[in-house]
Order: C-alpha cells, then structure tokens, then sequence
C-alpha cells in the first residue's frame, strides 16, 4: 500500500468536496444538527441515527460532486493503481465516518451527563435512556454504549455496500441521489418485491402466523448474555467485528470487481 | 412523564373495567372474614385477587382457578376468565387444569407410604429396587438413595432428551421411558442440589418395582380412592379417568405476546415419565388433596405420626435446623413456614401450599404457560413475605455477590452443554440482591421486600455455590472465557460466511480458485458446524424441552464430521501459507486456520460431538 499515493488521492476528494455546491453536504450538516439537536432537548438515543445515517450518506456526501461534475472516470487515466484508489477511498470514507460517529458518540455521552432534556421538559423523569436501561439491569451509560456499537456496526455494513456499489456503478449513485432515472430497473423492480414480500413477513411473524420466536429467542439469548457479560464489552466488541468484517467484506470484493472492470 | 404514564394507565384500567365485566359470581365472595397468616383479612385478599384479575382481562389474562381452606373447611373458591376464550366457555368447578410438578408429591406420599409398612428404607441405594443395571450414565459408584432423589441431589444433570411428547403412540411403559431419557451424572449424590424430574420419576418407578403395580393404579388405590378424588387423572394420556380425558381436551391454554393473549389450543402433551408431572384434575379434587396434609388424621397413612414425619426436614441450610427440603417437600419462610410444591407444564401453572399448624392453604391453577398474577400473587397474600424482621438484623454481615454462576439444574455434559453458557446469571443481573450471613452457615439473600434463605456450598473440586432451595448457582470463574469462545465461534461463521463469497467472486472473475478444496470444505464446516448449533437449540425448544435421540445422533455425527474437515483444511492451510508466496492466499490461508481452531475448540469445549451417554 503506497500511502504517499493514498494520502494524494485523498486530497484530491477534499479538493472535489468543497469544489462546487455540494447540497448532500448541506443536508448532512442539516441532518447532523437535527439528530445532535433533539440528542441534548429530547434523549440522548436520538444520537443513534447519527451512525445510521451517516453510513447511508457518507458516501454520496463524499463523491457527489465527482458524480456531478462527471469527473468519476479521471481516476483511470491518472497514474494510479486502481487499489491505491480503492484503498483511498474506503479509508477516507471509513475514516470521516468513524471520526464524525465518535464526536457524535462523546456529544451524546455529554448530553446525557448533563440532562439538559429533563430541564427543558421539566421532570426529573423525562430520561428515556435511564428508564429503559435501568429496566433492562444496565446503567444507562453502558447501555447507550452497547446500541450506539450496534448502530455502529450497522452504519459500517450500510457504507461498505454504499461504496462498493459505487464503485460498481457511480452513474447509478447518481441517478439514485436525483432521482432522474425514468428506467425502472430490474434491479429495481426486484428491490420492491424484496421489500413488500420483508414487510409482508414481518407482518405475518408479529401476528404469530409465522412462528419464528424459537429463532428469535436463540439469537437474543445469545446477543442478552453477551450483553450482561463484562459489562457489556462482550457485546461491544461482538458488533463492533461484525461491522468491521462486513468492511472488510466490501472492501474485498471492490478491489476483485474494480480491478477487473473496463473502462468503458 | 411517570405520572402521565399513570394517569393514562389508569384511565385504561377504568375503561376497561366498565366495558368488560369479569366471570365472578357475587355468592363466591366470603362472608365470613377471617385474617389469613399474611395479616390480611380473607376479603382483602379475594378483593386484590378479583381485581387484578379484571384489570388483567385485556392485558393477555386467561383463567385462574383459586381455592383457599382451613382444615376440611372451604373459606373461599373462586373461578376467574375463561377456559376457552374462542367459544367464552367460563373457568368453573368442572374445568380441569394440569398439576404440573405437584404431581412429584403424589410419589412421595407414596414412598412415605410403602416406609411406613416398612417396604422401603429411604437410604438404601435404590439400585436394590430397581432392575439389574438399570442406570447406564453413573459417573460415581456412591448409592443413590431414596432420601437422594427427594431431596433433588442424586447428581444427575437435567434431561437433554424431550420429556414430553407431541404423539400418543410414543407413550412406553415407565420404566423403558426412563431409561431413554437418562441423563449424565455430573455431581456426586449428595453433594448438589439440582432439581430432577428424572430423579423424581425414577423415584416413581422404584415404588412400581416395590409394588408390583403400575404406579398409576397405586396412587388410584391408595391416595385418589381414598380421598375421594374422582376427577383427577394421572396417566400420560389422562385414560385412567374418564371426566378428564373427555374434559381436559376441552380446555385451552393461553400464551400472552405484547399484551396480547394468544390461543395455543389444546396444548394436549404426554410426559411418558408420568410421575414427574402429568396429573391432571379439578380445583376441587387438588384442594381436597392438599386439605389431607393439614388434616391431623392424615387420612393417607396408617399412623399421623407418618406425616408428620414427611414433613421433618430431610435437607438443611448450612448447619441450620432450617430446612431446605422435607422429604420432597418444599418449605418456604413466610410468616408462617409453608410446605407444598409448584407445577408448571406447556398448558399452564399451578401451586399448592399450606400451614400445618394454622391448617390454612391455598392451591390454584391456570391455564397460561409460565402462570399469571394468581399464581405470583397468591403466595404472599394468603402467608405474606420472608419475615426479614425475624432473621436479619442490620449487624448481619452484608457480601457482595460477585462473578457469574451456573445453574445446577443444567447441562453439563453433551451436545447441549453450550446452553449452560448462555443461561449463566451474573451478579450484576441481581441487581439490589443482598446476600445476608446470619448463623450456622444460613444466608439470606433479600431482595425488596422478598428473601429465603440460602448457604454456601463448597464443593470438593473447589468450586463453591450458591443453594436457593431447589437449586444451587454454581460458581464459575470459567464463563467469561466460555462465552468469549461461543462468540468467537459465531463469528467464525460470518467469517467462514463471507470467505466462501469471496471465493465465489474470485472463481468468477479470475476464473481461478483462491485456495484449495480442502480450504473451502473447512469454511464451509465451521458454517455448517454454527448452523447446526442454531438448530440444535431451536429444535430443543421446538420439541418441547429436549431432542429427540435420532437427532442428537444426527447433530453429534455431523458436528464430528466438521471438526474432522476443519482439522484437516487448518493442516492444508498452514501447509498452503508456509508454501505461497502470494500475499492475499497467505492471508487467507491464516484466517482460515485460525476460524479453524476456534471451531474445533469450541465444538471439544463444548461437547457439541457428544451425542452418547448424556
């Protein structure tokens, strides 16, 4: 891994970033102060969808003024090796993501420090975070810490997808961030059968048609004493390697599939 | 924000009560109060009953059948919900519940019988009543007695084998249903208190081999005829009465999910080791049954003195007088000292205790897996709570409970042994627990306004634990490293998971393997290996409580053939990375090998090959 090309490369994104209107940059800095708003005036759990979010958005945040400016091809006639590019930019996706999730990770542990929620709505008994911890026999700290790795993990998966598909196909990124693109997809068309047939499931499973509970209570019983031993640091730690495998899992098969792929 | 919770809660409560009027007849309300051993008047208590019950109605509540007496005297009897909420068939005086594990009691009286004409000596090894070679899993060669299996510590583990049984037609004799659910001993008799419903039923089946007749026909002659009970069965398939074969299919049992009831039908199981908990009757057949425990005549044996007897402790607290168990018998601290038993199948709860001095007791019964607010309330309404103010002052030591514990009425040997690890308690779940050192080796461990009473064992491998009357927590300094391999092995599975994809997109793309076949088989075991993990446990709780042998071979066979190839595709793997030169099969290669030893590990540690002898 040559990290002088690397570290180029990323600065070659930072420079495409602030070139230019970036609205997803404007929606994310939105988002950001809504989420860490309603984190300090509402729970600290608030602060959960900040992972979530941002494992969604981080990339098309990233790239979308690449994507814009049809510059995403510029890459291929540089004197880069495609997995010095690949290596780049999962780091700097991976890495603004593990930056801005850790701030909003310490801005929640100080709201909940300072309960300035329980202030504003007036009761002493507003703390969302403590009521439900303290019923499931954690201390609210601990308790956030555990969801907070779990959101974490999940936001991984979700932008390790995100950049491999957008190295598969940024047109299709961009398409999907304007939603200009008429052509319904087989893709697609599969996407909202997948949904409908999960929604339908979910359906047919809460109302105990479909009996999945002996399942379910395995993986829960498992995720409980993880959750109950050391601390929760069993469970941390749990989520924590299966995000970051589900990483390294995109990043794999990004570097098999870009290295292969045509130019055209 | 709590108040707000309350005041809708309440508000809720009140609009229910209006639009759903509860089953209760005005003539079951006492007319004559008296003040139960608890402190509260017999009105109080049927009061918080009926109410509970109606605030319950639409929060998942089923039926509770309640009777509380006083020697021969009914004080109150009281029927609430609906048997059948389908078809609002009412809970009444025909309606016929499961006793669960009360039926254990009718085995003790029984023995108690056989002792007092001197067929039976409690502590002689049971193995002279029994069949040569009757027990094929004994780890030690010290006599099991009788006393052993009443007080619950013959040392075998819990069953990993389906006590109960959806088919009629896998219904055997007792004596060949034991004998295929017999589980491994893990302790020394004597030594761990661990509840047994195999140890129970052996129990049963020694008073057969004793008598000569089926223990079915015994307890009819000489503890059903006798008290008059004429609507209680206790054959697996309830035909030795007639009333409940035709009425217990009537009945229904209710499960509650989200506050939401949820029919589970008829809930018709066979325990084929009958004695341990098939009986099945009416409210008023198990009262009349209880009032003979309280009656000085005792009605069930020759000579008073008899039971008397049953009810002097058989197992103590520490170097206490306190008894932990009364020849099967479980005594509880209220404000008075309780003795009678719970229960608890598939259909649905029920509890007997009663005072033989005051003579009052209560028993109920419900149709909800896991009982309902009679069966947790009934208790301490009729006796009140552990008298805390008796036993334990402010000068008694305080000890913190620390570490992680197992409980004594686990696995701890075969292919289920993993379930150990993951029903383990840690002293954080205890949360306010206190544990309280008086005397003579008594504890007791408070928790609110609740206690009992406990001690500390010490073990002869060194470990120690806790004894909470029928079981004991298991000290363990051992389970975090048990848990961090069970999770590891999960992960190896996501690994082994995401490995195998990749390989498929190499062969795709490059149109070339990564590794050898030998290195895929491997990744693809330890999957394998997991997903039967998985199912074994679904399968467990699918099959009511245990596996059936067939699959216990099939998951011990497979799980074998997995840490075969996973030992064989770590070999190749090490070979292939000392070998290669190539960066990323090195790569793979370690990672294989190292998800390879974490399997294998995992499938030894946790014996999850051991489909024998267990």
């Amino acid at each position: 891994m040559d990290l002088t090309v690397i570290r180029k490369i990323i600065k070659s994104d930072l420079t495409n970033i602030r070139g230019g209107k970036n609205s997803m940059t404007s929606l994310i800095v939105i988002t950001a102060v809504f989420f860490l708003g309603t984190g300090f005036l509402v729970s600290p759990i608030s602060g959960l969808y900040g992972p979530f979010l941002l494992g969604v958005f981080v990339v098309p945040a990233l790239f979308s003024n690449e994507i814009k400016y049809h510059s995403e091809k510029l890459p291929f006639i540089l004197p880069i090796r495609r997995r010095d590019l690949v290596n780049a930019r999962f780091l700097f996706a991976a890495g603004t993501y593990f930056i801005v999730c850790l701030v909003v990770y310490v801005l929640m542990l100080l709201s909940a420090k300072i309960k300035l929620y329980t202030l504003i709505l007036g009761d002493e008994d507003a703390d969302f975070l403590k009521v439900i911890s303290e019923r499931l026999g954690f201390s609210p700290l601990l308790f956030f810490s555990m969801i907070y790795s779990l959101a974490f993990a999940v936001g991984l998966l979700s932008l390790g997808m995100q950049l491999r598909a957008y190295f598969k196909d940024p047109a299709r990124l961009k398409a999907d961030l304007d939603m200009t693109s008429n052509k319904n997809s087989k893709k697609e068309k599969i996407a909202v059968v997948i949904i409908f047939f999960g929604i339908l499931l979910f359906i047919l499973v809460v109302t105990g048609i479909i009996p999945v509970t002996t399942v379910l209570a395995v993986i829960l019983q498992l995720f409980a004493n993880l959750a109950h031993a050391g601390k929760g640091v069993f469970l941390t730690v749990f989520t924590l390697c299966l995000g970051f495998m589900s990483l390294t899992f995109s990043y794999t098969c990004t570097r098999l599939e870009y290295e292969e792929k045509d130019l055209g | 924000m709590k108040n707000l919770f309350k005041r809708m809660t309440a508000a809720l409560c009140t609009g229910l009560v209006l639009s759903f009027p509860i089953n209760i007849s005005a003539e079951e309300i006492p007319e004559n109060d008296i003040t139960l051993p608890s402190g509260k008047t017999l009105k109080e208590v049927v009061a918080t009953i009926a109410s509970g019950c109606k605030a319950e109605e639409d929060l998942g509540f089923a039926s509770a059948e309640i009777s509380i007496f006083k020697g021969d005297e009914e004080l109150y009897t009281g029927y609430y919900g609906e048997a059948d909420k389908e078809k609002h068939i009412a809970a009444d005086e025909t309606s016929v519940y499961e006793w669960g594990s009360i039926s254990k009691t009718l085995i003790w009286v029984s023995v108690m019988q056989l002792y007092e004409q001197g067929r039976i000596d409690l502590d002689k090894d049971v193995r002279e009543y029994l069949p040569e070679g009757f027990f094929k899993n004994l780890t030690y060669d010290d006599p099991i007695t009788m006393m052993n299996l009443m007080n619950h510590n013959a040392g075998w583990q819990e069953t990993t084998k389906a006590i109960q049984v959806k088919d009629e037609k896998d219904i055997k004799p007792l004596g060949e249903a034991l004998k295929d659910i017999e589980p491994a001993q893990v302790f020394r008799p004597g030594e761990i208190t661990a509840y047994s419903n195999y140890g129970a039923a052996v129990a049963g089946y020694v008073v057969e081999c004793i008598t000569g007749e089926d223990f079915c026909d015994y307890v009819h002659e000489n503890i059903f005829d006798v008290l008059g009970m004429e609507h209680t069965s206790l054959n697996p398939n309830h035909s030795d009465n007639a009333y409940v074969f035709e009425k217990r299919k009537e009945m229904h049992s209710y499960s509650t999910m989200f506050f939401e009831s949820v029919d589970e039908g008829n809930c018709l199981y066979y325990i084929p080791c009958y004695p341990a908990g098939a009986a099945a009757g009416t409210l008023a057949d198990l009262r009349t049954y209880a009032q003979a425990f309280v009656n000085d005549d005792a009605p069930l044996f020759k000579n008073p003195e008899t039971q008397k007897l049953m009810f002097e402790g058989t197992a103590f607290y520490g170097d206490s007088d306190i008894p932990e168990n009364c020849h099967g018998f479980w005594p509880e601290e209220r404000e008075v000292r309780v003795y009678g038993h719970g229960g608890s199948t598939l259909f649905g709860n029920a509890d007997m205790k009663f005072d033989p001095v005051s003579k009052i007791g209560f028993v109920v019964m419900v149709n909800q897996y896991g009982g309902n607010l009679v069966t947790e309330n009934a208790p301490s309404l009729v006796f009140g709570h552990f008298p805390k103010d008796k036993y334990i002052s402010e000068t008694d030591d305080k000890i913190d409970i620390k570490g992680y514990y197992l409980i004594s009425r686990g696995v701890f040997k075969g292919l289920m042994k993993f379930q150990n690890t993951l029903t383990a308690i840690s002293a954080d779940e205890l949360g306010d627990t206190n544990l309280r050192k008086l005397n003579d080796g008594l504890y007791v461990i408070e928790a609110g306004e609740h206690g009992q009473f406990s001690s500390v064992r010490n073990y002869e491998n060194g470990d120690w634990g806790l004894l909470i009357q029928s079981e004991e927590l298991i000290h363990t300094g051992s389970y975090l490293f048990a848990l961090a391999l069970l999770a590891a092995y999960g992960l190896t599975a996501v690994a082994s998971f995401y490995m195998l994809r990749i390989r498929l997109k190499v062969r795709k793309l490059k149109k070339q393997s990564l590794t050898s076949g030998v290195i895929t088989a491997g990744e693809t075991a330890i999957l394998v290996s997991v997903i039967l993990l998985l199912t074994s446990y679904v399968y467990t709780l699918k099959f009511l409580g245990g596996l059936p042998e067939a699959a216990m071979t099939v998951f011990g066979t497979c799980q074998i053939i997995c840490a075969a190839v996973c030992v064989v595709s770590a070999i190749a793997a090490v070979r292939s990375a000392l070998k290669d030169k190539d960066k990323i099969k090195k790569t793979v290669c370690i990672i294989n090998t190292v998800c390879s030893v974490i399997c294998v590990s995992a499938i030894v540690y946790f014996e999850m090959y051991r489909f024998w002898g267990c």
